[in-house]
């Protein structure tokens, strides 16, 4: 059987030679509205009357979550998100913006019942990337009390644009009832004393991982609490950073006999020796 | 689905009450063994016993040695014939006055708990799963735990205190080997969920020593409890390996290791 967070429906574009991110917006818009179609199972995105793209709900064990994308200038794009409860993430102290240089640039958008990512894929030496979406916390309660999935992150800092924070284990999570915060995740699937988990098996062959995350975000004890893990991103998976390129096309095996295929990110730099993976089929 | 084929493998557990002397304990594992299909080479129970070839013809052997009515000593040795713990023969011990004694065998495992009142004496064998890879390729893996004693020196290792012949290795070398699934480094990690459930995982190991790490393979019908839960030795954890399939786990005697311990398969 598909594991959960691999059965959920998703959907991406790819966005040739553009120069205002407006294009990509308005790609974006398109991608996440377009009809609903069963024989994919893809389900369109709906429009709140606060200008948030809502995620469907397509099932109670996927928890909804919602975006908005803002032009700030030709060459600066800034993501919001909010849970089903209507907080916003990190409204204070947000980390949630790309840039694009100049000259033509393209970028993938990858949408679904759980995730929302835009990646530029081509820049001077490093992409850019704002992504966001919910937790598959399966076969867990659902929605634990002052716990919500919601999350987001992206390159840059919105107040200055300075990249910061850009790696793919940073992200914005609410804590408890009434706070957001930036934290560093940390990838469930490293070695005890710290290390990276492995990368490749004895015979050699690339090993992914779902993409599972410890996160303080109970407040047990001290200022973030006590770690825990918090469950996996929808249609997202971890690969290594050595033997995988970024912004590869690749398949991996997600059930006996049934391949998914994934692009590399390439706007988030490594961390814990992986890099994000998005499916797009 | 289907339950994993770490945890499919063929086992069973015996429970000997108030062991005190090794030879009941012998007789014991020779009857589990023999019941897995593992061969007795002496043809009278006192060993070495070999357990089944896997598809691929891996096999390894423990032979099972009565120092004295108190101490049960062993060694392992792999396929080629190779003594795994380099010649040290390791053993546990046995209360005079008598203790619990479990017996977790299977097919590619043998663990062993003394359940002593002040001090449990464990010690574990394995033939490691490397599924889904190819079982031919690189070739089988192996693991014996450094413990728990040398005559009368008692080592409290850590679970993952192991003899393994690495990749590339040409001896069997004591290495503590990483247990996989963890996320952090100090106490302020819990294996819980957010909502407070346990997580109980796969006995995996990485070979943290290699760039890139290499992941090594699994204990067949053995999962890693977070004991900051309050989990101690000799306690019994329900976990559920498949959908509407549950099995229980009993908690070695060998020391945490990063907040970790070693549970074997019961039922």
């Amino acid at each position: 059987m598909v594991p959960r967070f691999l059965s959920t429906g998703f959907k991406y574009v790819e966005i040739p030679a553009f120069t205002d991110v407006q294009q990509v917006i308005d790609a974006a818009v398109a991608l996440v509205t377009s009809p609903t179609d069963p024989s994919s199972g893809w389900t369109r995105f709906t429009l709140d009357g606060n200008g948030y793209y809502c995620s469907p709900i397509t099932s109670l064990l996927v928890p909804q979550f919602k975006f908005k994308l803002t032009r700030s200038t030709q060459y600066r794009l800034t993501l919001q998100c909010r849970g089903a409860n209507d907080v916003t993430l990190a409204p204070t102290n947000p980390n949630c913006s790309l840039q694009i240089p100049a000259n033509p640039c393209s970028a993938r958008v990858f949408a679904g019942d759980g995730q929302f990512c835009i990646d530029i894929t081509t820049y001077t030496t490093n992409g850019e990337t704002v992504w966001c979406g919910s937790l598959d916390q399966t076969p867990d309660v659902i929605n634990f009390p002052g716990i919500n999935t919601a999350w987001c992150m992206g390159s840059r800092r919105d107040s200055d644009f300075a990249r910061q924070y850009s790696t793919w284990s940073y992200v914005t999570l609410q804590q408890g009832d009434d706070q957001a915060i930036m934290q560093e995740l940390t990838d469930m699937h490293r070695v005890s004393g710290g290390g990276n988990g492995p990368a490749r098996n004895l015979s050699g062959s690339l090993i992914y991982w779902p993409r599972e995350l410890f996160a303080k975000v109970r407040g047990d004890t001290g200022v973030y609490g006590v770690g825990h893990w918090i469950g996996r991103s929808w249609q997202i998976i971890l690969v290594p950073d050595t033997g995988m390129v970024p912004g590869s096309k690749f398949y991996c095996p997600i059930d006996a006999g049934v391949l998914g295929q994934f692009y590399s990110l390439v706007g988030l730099t490594t961390a814990y020796g992986r890099i994000p993976a998005i499916r797009i089929g | 689905m289907a339950v994993p084929a770490f945890w499919a493998t063929p086992f069973s557990y015996t429970e000997l009450l108030a062991v005190t002397d090794v030879a009941t304990a012998i007789a014991g594992i020779h009857t589990a063994l023999i019941a897995l299909g593992w061969t007795d080479d002496s043809g009278v129970g006192t060993g070495p016993w070999k357990t089944p070839a896997r598809s691929d013809g891996a096999f390894f052997k423990i032979a099972l040695t009565r120092t004295s009515a108190t101490r049960l000593s062993f060694m392992m040795y792999d396929q080629a014939g190779i003594n795994v713990s380099a010649g040290t023969a390791y053993c546990m011990d046995v209360e005079a006055a008598g203790n619990p004694f479990q017996i977790f065998a299977g097919t590619m495992h043998l663990a062993l708990n003394s359940a002593r009142p002040a001090q449990h004496e464990s010690a574990w064998f394995s033939m490691m799963d490397q599924t889904p890879e190819p079982l031919t390729f690189p070739q089988a893996y192996y693991r014996m735990y450094s413990g728990p004693r040398v005559g009368s020196s008692f080592y409290n290792y850590g679970w993952n205190f192991t003899y393994c012949l690495y990749p590339g290795g040409t001896a069997y070398q004591q290495r503590q080997v990483a247990p996989l699934r963890m996320p952090g480094t100090t106490s302020t990690w819990q294996r819980r969920t957010v909502a407070l459930t346990s997580l109980f995982s796969p006995a995996e190991f990485a070979d943290s020593g290699n760039t890139p790490p290499m992941f090594l393979g699994r204990i067949p019908q053995a999962i890693v409890v977070d004991d900051t839960t309050g989990i101690v030795a000799g306690a019994e954890v329900i976990v559920p390996i498949d959908a509407g399939v549950n099995a229980t786990f009993k908690v070695l005697g060998l020391a945490s290791y990063y907040q970790q311990r070693l549970a074997f398969r019961k039922s």
